[in-house]
């Protein structure tokens, strides 16, 4: 037996068409060439899936993974992935969600749980420690998530178990369903649909084993260090522990790269009434952080009067501040804290969720979406009742909510009449709410990246904090490869990104390097963690390659490449075709991508080890 | 001798106790003795919000003064300051 700390050393399977479980160990190559998280997730979906299938069908699979760190002390292990084949972009993706479930995985004994085939009806998982147990969930279906977790938690008599699950958005295959445990998301990719494809409601986890480290007093001297440095830093330990992620909506408009009415401008007029200081001061009612984490990020909110009275939410992010809020035009907290709680419980990705309405609202000012057509929602921008009503309708795949449950591009290639320059997706992924037009390296880091339009593949926080000069070119391809390194490695550990600027937001650094030594125990060299980093990125690529994903694929949404923006500090910014595809040769040789067609050169992919990707994309 | 006006965002707002304030500064103050004017009249608070105490180095995040963007990072802050500009400190945070 191997003995790297932080690992269980077994994954397991979990077979919906005959409700049989097996358990495979997790070999030290896995741990040592893939580290965790996506690097598992990427291994299993590259050897497992097919290319070519149906993300929706039983020959997809879906992986629950955590890293080395899950279930110890380092600040942010509360953390873990979940990663399949995209139903909205149909290429590999990975999404991540705070609070405990990853750690509690860990404790029962597991480093992934990998879900297969179809259950004929119904069905949830109970796994504690080693026995695992398939159950009928039919007096679920249908029930939210917050509501499947409380009476899963009070049937089974288990407080401490957790319990990860889809609402009514999965179980309907709404293509940006996600994953919901306590109450936080794997938000993005319509991986809850893909656990609604195969009739799997819930998972619930509960365990008591544990997670060692080789060395304990000194993985506690490097841990209590990066603990203070986390509390000392004007970000991590006063910035975000005060307005959370909201904080960054004014810093946003500020510079004119806050997403409004559907990305047409990119200032917000109304931007302190959705504010995070208007938040704090209005709605906040108690922190919370997620297991082992100092930082204390989330905020729980209360609306305690108007419409939406009563609603009680662990949020809004920034990022469904941004999506419901200034790019739907609307100006009330209070409903976006309304709509953040009605995705959770739906089990809706906000994002997208925002996206899929802004889309409708500019489709139906222009002429293109008649009243009819919204069965009699007035989809003005900021008409906050009708979005309401309209949330409701697309997580239960009802009347208009049933195009629009198939994401923004599928839904314009249906509308058609222009309807495609306001679908404003990357690779079929609506963007998140960071301006690629605003910033450059971010721009191409998206373009380029696995999962497009998501902020977590290329960062924008480096340029937006001025690390980056992002109005220019020079550098980008580096930032791009920089910032994408940089995460691939974080989601392989199943770190924050909350901790990025202790990590280091433009490279992979010591910080990591160190972190992952002292877990695991195996002694890396950077060089070395540069490379896991690298050969998970063209694992990832790799897969989508196979999927025929092409360099005409690394594109912007058409929005950001052909209107500049209109207005405010930001003016007159975008991504013109012609200077993406220039940083995009460089940002290929840097790669080492072939420059023509985009795929990992057979050399680049044998220096990683990735021989039978070479061989599969080089037959 | 001048006057700027200042206008604060996100947590800094809270620590400042104030959206704006009107600052004097003279003939070509740069914005870095700005920022020391700033943290001498808003206090340690303000101070630890935008510097990590431990090492007294600035947090990186973006000073705009008018449309023109100043990086605590970049070698910026011996930008000189003019009569009637406005300075907005936006937020240092990674993470969103």
């Amino acid at each position: 037996m191997w003995t790297y700390g932080g690992y269980a050393g077994r994954i397991l399977r979990l077979d919906m068409t005959n409700w049989k479980s097996s358990t495979t160990p997790l070999t030290k190559e896995m741990a040592r060439l893939f580290l965790g998280g996506n690097g598992f997730g990427a291994k299993i979906l590259y050897d497992e899936v097919k290319p070519g299938i149906d993300p929706l069908g039983p020959e997809n699979k879906y992986v629950f993974a955590a890293g080395p760190i899950q279930g110890t002390m380092v600040p942010t292990a509360g953390r873990s992935g979940v990663f399949t084949k995209s139903p909205l972009t149909g290429y590999f993706f990975d999404a991540y969600g705070g609070g405990s479930f990853g750690p509690e995985m860990k404790y029962a004994g597991y480093d992934a749980i990998v879900v297969e085939g179809r259950s004929e009806k119904p069905a949830y998982v109970k796994v504690f420690d080693d026995n695992v147990e398939f159950k009928d969930a039919s007096h679920i279906w249908g029930k939210s998530t917050y509501e499947t977790q409380e009476i899963l938690r009070k049937d089974l008599a288990e407080p401490k178990a957790q319990i990860a699950c889809i609402g009514p958005a999965g179980e309907r295959l709404v293509r940006f369903a996600c994953t919901i445990w306590g109450a936080r998301a794997a938000g993005r990719g319509g991986n809850g649909a893909v656990l609604g494809s195969k009739r799997f409601k819930a998972i619930v986890v509960r365990g008591t084993k544990d997670v060692e480290v080789p060395d304990v007093e000194e993985f506690l001297r490097v841990v209590s260090d990066q603990y203070n440095r986390i509390k000392a830093n004007p970000g991590t330990g006063k910035a975000l522990p005060t307005l959370g992620t909201p904080g960054v909506t004014t810093t946003n408009n500020q510079l004119g790269i806050l997403g409004t009415r559907n990305w047409q401008s990119e200032v917000f007029e109304e931007v302190e009434k959705i504010s995070g200081e208007a938040m704090r001061s209005r709605l906040v009612v108690r922190d919370k952080g997620c297991m082992a984490c100092p930082i204390y990020c989330t905020k729980l909110t209360y609306v305690k009067t108007g419409p939406y009275a009563g609603t009680f939410d662990e949020g809004p992010e920034y990022e469904t501040i941004f999506a419901f809020g200034s790019n739907c035009g609307v100006a009330s907290l209070e409903m976006i804290a309304r709509a953040d709680r009605m995705s959770d419980e739906l089990g809706v990705d906000t994002i997208s969720a925002g996206a899929v309405i802004s889309f409708a609202m500019e489709c139906y000012e222009k002429g293109i979406l008649s009243k009819q057509e919204t069965d009699g929602l007035d989809l003005r921008f900021g008409n906050d009742a009708a979005l309401i009503q309209l949330l409701e309708k697309i997580g239960r795949r009802e009347g208009i909510g049933d195009l629009l449950a198939e994401g923004a591009a599928r839904a314009a290639a249906k509308i058609g009449k222009g309807s495609e320059l306001y679908a404003v997706t990357i690779k079929g992924l609506e963007n998140a709410g960071h301006s690629p037009r605003g910033m450059k390296g971010y721009c191409l880091g998206m373009a380029t990246g696995t999962r497009g339009g998501s902020h977590q593949d290329a960062r924008p926080t480096a340029e937006r904090i001025g690390k980056s000069d992002r109005k220019i070119l020079e550098g980008k391809p580096e930032y791009a490869v920089g910032t994408q390194s940089a995460t691939t490695i974080q989601d392989s550990m199943c770190v924050c990104r909350m901790t990025e600027g202790i990590y280091g937001l433009m490279e992979i650094t010591n910080e990591h390097l160190n972190i992952v030594n002292v877990v695991t125990g195996m002694n890396l060299t950077l060089p070395e963690l540069v490379d896991i980093s690298d050969r998970i990125w063209n694992l990832e690529r790799s897969f989508n390659c196979r999927e025929g994903h092409r360099r005409e694929h690394d594109v912007q949404a058409k929005r950001f490449m052909k209107e500049p923006i209109p207005e405010g500090p930001s003016k007159g910014m975008y991504m013109p075709p012609e200077e993406l595809e220039m940083l995009k040769d460089k940002y290929y040789d840097l790669r080492g991508w072939d420059k023509k067609t985009g795929i990992p050169t057979k050399e680049t992919l044998q220096r990683l080890g990735l021989t039978q990707q070479a061989k599969d994309l080089y037959k | 001798m001048g006057r700027v006006k200042v206008k604060f965002f996100a947590h800094l707002r809270q620590a400042a106790g104030t959206n704006e304030a009107d600052i004097e500064i003279r003939e070509g103050e740069t914005v870095e003795e700005l920022i020391k004017t700033l943290t001498e009249r808003f206090g340690a608070e303000f101070e630890s919000r935008i510097k990590d105490p431990t090492t007294g180095a600035f947090a990186p995040f973006l000073i705009m003064v008018g449309r023109e963007e100043i990086s605590t990072v970049r070698g910026d802050l011996k930008h000189r300051l003019s009569d009637g500009d406005v300075v907005s400190l936006l937020e240092p945070v990674g993470g969103g």
